[in-house]
């Protein structure tokens, strides 16, 4: 591992939930599956079969049904749940987010929050691991 | 603002463990060193860490095969991780009301919501408190029920001598980033049942639940600066509490000698809401006030039962049945009237700092009693 770098993560973000390596890896993977006019939306998970029970979860709720676009991924040390639909990609990060929406931290109010969320959240590690990945496919 | 000291603490001994570490190692021995480290500290038989604070309640919950039709009972005054835990499975939640001076699950209370249909309490020590795990013991032997002691804030806590982590069936831990041991992500699963144990490694196993090397690397790290850390937390909330002993304003929790060490995750005070009505005054003002001198009290929980997720159409899907949501007075004055927060690393402040909290507390007790 290279040592700039570790120092790098940890002084930026290892600590976080959500934190900003995270948010990096999820934009790099978003380009790499967009297509012109057709974006894709992604949320990271600590591994495959957590990205498998975020969908689960979501069917045994009725938020998607068997024919919705949306699909698990599996990099080894992590994993994704793939979407093109942003309806879908907010229940899904809210399922791995304790049910925080997308785009707003632990404070939000509560009242805003209407989905009961668990936690597939990847670490800072992971996502940081993938970006290295991404940046190297 | 106050300065209080940044968390979490790290420093060229974390870094060293984890450039040790290797994420893509199948022999996983920073988890080992890790779990071994934790077994010594706890001397809890059986320690697994898994992925999150979140995931371990799931684990615990479906190796004890709880599912649709049984019942669990947890307080309404916790994380929404205790609850979403419980549906997760397809077990119907089941709240029962808080204690007055703990603010964690009241055993009198859980007995009565107990049912036929009842298979496990998860009793959580709100704060990093213990809470009664004498009745909570007996109560779950007496009616044959699993125990699972939510730990996810009270790591280190000990309750007559013995560490929380060898209480009930299993004690769940978390490591998020704002908890007394850390690795930003991370939780952990202590039982004294083997056969147990093995069934949830094998699930840890089957469903990637494990919790990566680089965080159990972290967390051997933390787990060496954590008695410290607690005594620190210890004496603090000491002196904050006899400080503020005739404080009009604000009352310390009931002091209870079965409560050995307290990880003190955060330090609770109760508003005095008799007196503070006689000038007018509300814990929204109180908190309003204090964060202006810049003293960061938090309101805490709002009850899980007024939740707009809890109370959704997709949570009753989960479980295929309604869930009892009705008000429980004991956490609705915790939550809207009198509860009152400070988080943990306030309590790692200088002798200065806390002299500065009770100073705020002094201002603001003159300006409402002028």
């Amino acid at each position: 591992m290279n040592e700039e770098r570790l120092e790098s993560i940890l002084t930026s973000g290892v600590w976080g939930t959500c934190g900003p390596i995270e948010k990096l890896a999820t934009k790099k993977l978003c380009d790499k599956l967009s297509e012109p006019g057709r974006p894709v939306f992604t949320v990271l998970t600590y591994s495959y079969s957590a990205a498998e029970e975020i969908l689960s979860i979501a069917k045994r709720m009725g938020l998607i049904s068997e024919d919705d676009p949306a699909y698990p991924m599996d990099f080894g040390f992590a994993g994704a749940v793939v979407t093109p639909s942003v309806s879908l990609y907010e229940f899904f990060y809210q399922i791995h987010h304790c049910g925080h929406r997308p785009g707003i931290g632990a404070t939000v109010d509560l009242s805003e929050e209407t989905i009961v969320g668990g936690d597939m959240r990847i670490t800072e590690w992971q996502a940081g691991e993938l970006l290295e990945s991404l940046e190297q496919l | 603002m106050l300065s209080f000291p940044k968390w979490p603490i790290a420093d060229e001994s974390d870094l060293q463990l984890v450039r040790e570490a290797d994420i893509r190692d199948r022999s996983r021995p920073m988890s080992k060193r890790f779990a071994d480290a934790f077994r010594d500290f706890t001397k809890a038989p059986y320690v697994l860490p898994v992925a999150n604070g979140t995931v371990s309640l799931e684990l615990i919950l479906t190796a004890l095969s709880v599912g649709p039709g049984d019942e669990v009972i947890l307080p309404p005054y916790t994380f929404i991780a205790t609850f979403s835990s419980i549906v997760y499975t397809g077990a119907t939640p089941v709240f029962a009301d808080i204690e007055p001076d703990t603010y964690n699950l009241s055993p009198e209370e859980t007995e009565k919501r107990i049912t036929s249909k009842t298979k496990a309490i998860v009793a959580v020590a709100v704060a990093g408190r213990p809470f009664d795990l004498d009745a909570f013991e007996k109560l779950a032997k007496d009616k044959g029920l699993f125990l699972i002691v939510d730990a996810a804030q009270a790591v280190g806590s000990t309750w007559n001598g013995r560490d929380i982590a060898t209480y009930g069936t299993c004690a769940s831990f978390s490591c998020q980033n704002t908890k007394n041991l850390t690795c930003g992500e991370g939780g952990i699963i202590t039982t004294s049942d083997e056969n147990l144990y093995q069934k949830l490694c094998s699930m840890v196993a089957k469903k990637e639940h494990r919790l990566n090397e680089i965080s159990c690397a972290l967390l051997i790290s933390q787990l060496a600066r954590l008695p410290q850390q607690m005594a620190k937390r210890a004496q603090s909330a000491r002196y904050l509490n006899e400080g503020l002993s005739s404080c009009r304003l604000v009352q310390p929790m009931k002091q209870d000698p079965r409560i050995t060490l307290d990880a003190f995750h955060l330090f609770v005070l109760r508003t005095q809401m008799e007196e503070l009505d006689k000038v007018g005054r509300t814990r929204k003002d109180l908190i309003r006030d204090a964060r202006e001198l810049g003293l960061p009290l938090l309101a805490g929980y709002e009850p899980l039962y007024r939740l707009p997720s809890v109370q959704s159409a997709t949570t009753r899907k989960l479980i295929q049945t309604d869930i009892d949501l009705s008000p429980l007075p004991v956490c609705e004055r915790a939550s809207y009237e009198e509860g009152l927060w400070l988080e943990q690393f306030t309590l790692l402040s200088e002798k200065e700092t806390l002299d500065q909290i009770l100073q705020i507390f002094e201002t603001l007790e003159r300006r409402y009693f002028a």
